[in-house]
């Protein structure tokens, strides 16, 4: 079966989008685009009616879209700094920043045994100065010339025993309620 | 009195009597509406929603199947007003007359006005179905405007939940519905890059029991070639590739010798492509695309290919990990063809992030080195995906013990069994 990958956010934006009819509100595309944004899916400019694509917030949201999709980090963040994002915006475009840099580093982590910092900027658009910082609070050591960082993974959380338990009687529970009506 | 008058007075007469299936016969049966076509507009007016839901319908339905729809947009209008007023209890007398007017319109707005479709559409599906998991034509009607348009999430809602039940729409569905369903589902999940979930409904496709071989398969085996291809490198921890079949371009064993065949005869550069994919040879495997370049395009398939280029490097990449341990990211740009070990590094990053590979690069020594699979099945969240999973196959077994006891007590298959044990038991005499 499908699992579903759209939020409470998206489904009730959609909605919306739905009930809307032709009177959709800038605003509530712009909503959308960041939601998209945030779910790292993919916004497809050409649904926009074209009086919503002249408008310069829009445009700019939607080459930091581009920016992700082709992975150049370091057009990302440039694009967020040099824009003056509207108060409705600038909080989404705040956490948008935020997930992208924690998903990079975790990324990182899993990745790399040792990586310049110069490669993290190059790759990732973080800049030396906040890897460093970076390397330090998330316990990542430093090789001796000081270039490299040596990345370490996080800890993976181990099951308890009560989990297991639980999940073994569900099943045992559930297989004995089938056997039971087979035979009857 | 005119014969349309008194037929007028009879429907509305019947639809106060809350006498639904005379009513419905009535309509199918009789061709005053369409006899009367040029009165219907002022007929439609005298007849108030919800009370005369089914007698509205029937004028809808003339109109809907005349010749031309005078005023379209008003049409449509008039169609909205009454998909949000009109009583769903009396729309399941006849259901087909809704669903002939929803394939009506979606053909008027496949051309340029797409979007304005999508939401009666969903609306009305919401009004005819009886529960989550049931089909029915407008399904496809709806999939189709959302592909035009390239607005998945409405169909993307309905998508989600399986399909356990078919509306006969009172004998009128057609297997094409359901073909078409699967098909259009499967590009709208190729889209959305769920290519696990598209590989599936492609293959519901193919494996449609069938004496002749559609367009529609046909079609939907070369996407199901493609989409097979662009996964052969995923790793996915919820399901395998469930097709029996070993190798690349291989079917399901269950699919009909004749639709084989017929697939294989007409799509041969398809199945060459797979059959190059195996062969590790990413030259030629690109001189092969762009000599049917233009096949491709016709097709519109050629975004798909382009993409199972990219699938054939991660795939070499994945098969160097069954030989080494650990090699340099130059040797391994060398192995794979690619231009510098830059864009192999970019590629590694790639499948680490989407587990397509387990690895570390030591950037310090230019070498990656290849773990083996780290998931050792104990951590909390494999214990709630299994837990998840569990539940869904025992809400699938609660389904299909439903579907085998009314299978089970359904007049044909009684008959059925009772004809098959008398005919054996006269052979035994």
């Amino acid at each position: 079966m499908a699992t579903s990958f759209t939020s409470n956010k998206m489904l009730m934006l959609q909605n919306r989008l739905l009930t809307s009819g032709d009177n959709v509100s800038i605003d509530l595309y712009k909503e959308i685009m960041i939601e998209y944004l945030l779910a790292m899916k993919t916004f497809v400019w050409e649904n926009l009616p074209p009086q919503f694509q002249v408008d310069i917030e829009f445009q700019q949201l939607y080459k930091i879209c581009g920016a992700l999709q082709n992975k150049n980090y370091s057009n990302f963040y440039a694009l967020i700094r040099d824009f003056q994002f509207s108060s409705t915006m600038s909080s989404s475009i705040e956490q948008l920043q935020e997930r992208v840099t924690l998903k990079n580093l975790q990324l990182i982590e899993n990745a790399y045994k040792s990586i310049s910092f110069d490669d993290i900027q190059s790759i990732f658009g973080i800049t030396s100065k906040v890897a460093r910082q970076f390397c330090e609070k998330r316990g990542w050591q430093k090789d001796s010339s000081d270039l490299f960082a040596l990345p370490c993974r996080s800890a993976v959380t181990v099951a308890s025993n009560s989990d297991i338990t639980k999940l073994v009687d569900m099943v045992c529970f559930s297989l004995k309620k089938i056997s039971l009506e087979v035979h009857c | 009195m005119s014969a349309l008058d008194q037929y007028v007075d009879h429907i509305r007469r019947l639809s106060g009597d809350k006498k639904y299936s005379e009513l419905a016969q009535s309509l199918l049966i009789s061709n005053i509406f369409h006899k009367n076509i040029q009165h219907i507009e002022n007929i439609l007016t005298t007849f108030a929603l919800p009370e005369h839901t089914l007698c509205a319908l029937g004028a809808l339905h003339t109109i809907a199947r005349g010749p031309n729809i005078p005023d379209f947009d008003r049409y449509l209008t008039q169609m909205e007003i009454f998909t949000q007023t009109c009583s769903a209890e009396q729309i399941q007398y006849l259901p087909h007359f809704i669903c002939d007017i929803c394939h009506v319109i979606t053909e008027r707005l496949r051309q340029n006005r797409t979007r304005s479709g999508i939401a009666f559409l969903f609306r009305t599906i919401e009004l005819v179905r009886h529960e989550p998991g049931q089909l029915l034509s407008i399904h496809s009607d709806l999939y189709q405007l959302c592909l035009l348009a390239q607005w998945f999430e409405p169909a993307l809602h309905y998508l989600d939940t399986d399909i356990i039940e078919i509306n006969r729409e009172n004998g009128r569905f057609d297997v094409k519905y359901l073909l078409l369903y699967y098909y259009y589902g499967g590009m709208i999940y190729t889209c959305v890059k769920q290519y696990d979930r598209a590989l599936n409904f492609f293959e519901n496709v193919l494996t449609v029991p069938a004496n002749v071989t559609s367009l529609i398969m046909i079609e939907a085996y070369k996407k199901y070639t493609l989409v097979k291809l662009i996964v052969a490198t995923s790793l996915s921890t919820t399901t395998t590739n469930t097709t029996s079949s070993s190798s690349l371009s291989g079917l399901p064993s269950y699919i009909s010798r004749s639709s084989v065949q017929a697939m294989k005869s007409l799509c041969t550069t398809y199945t060459e492509l797979a059959n190059l994919f195996s062969n590790n040879d990413l030259q030629h495997y690109q001189e092969f695309i762009h000599r049917h370049q233009e096949q491709f395009q016709k097709d519109k398939n050629l975004g798909l290919v382009k993409q199972t280029l990219n699938s054939f490097i991660c795939h070499s990449i994945q098969q160097l990990t069954k030989t080494f341990l650990t090699v340099s990211l130059n040797d391994l740009a060398q192995r794979v063809k690619l231009k510098s070990s830059q864009e192999a590094e970019k590629y590694l990053l790639d499948m680490i992030e989407n587990g397509q590979i387990f690895a570390s690069l030591n950037k310090k020594d230019g070498m990656v080195i290849f773990h083996g699979c780290p998931e050792n099945f104990d951590s909390n969240a494999m214990i709630l995906k299994l837990q998840e999973e569990t539940e869904k196959c025992m809400i699938a077994e609660k389904q299909l013990r439903e579907l085998e006891k009314n299978l089970a007590l359904s007049k044909t298959y009684i008959q059925r069994v009772l004809s098959m044990t008398h005919d054996r038991s006269k052979m035994l005499l």
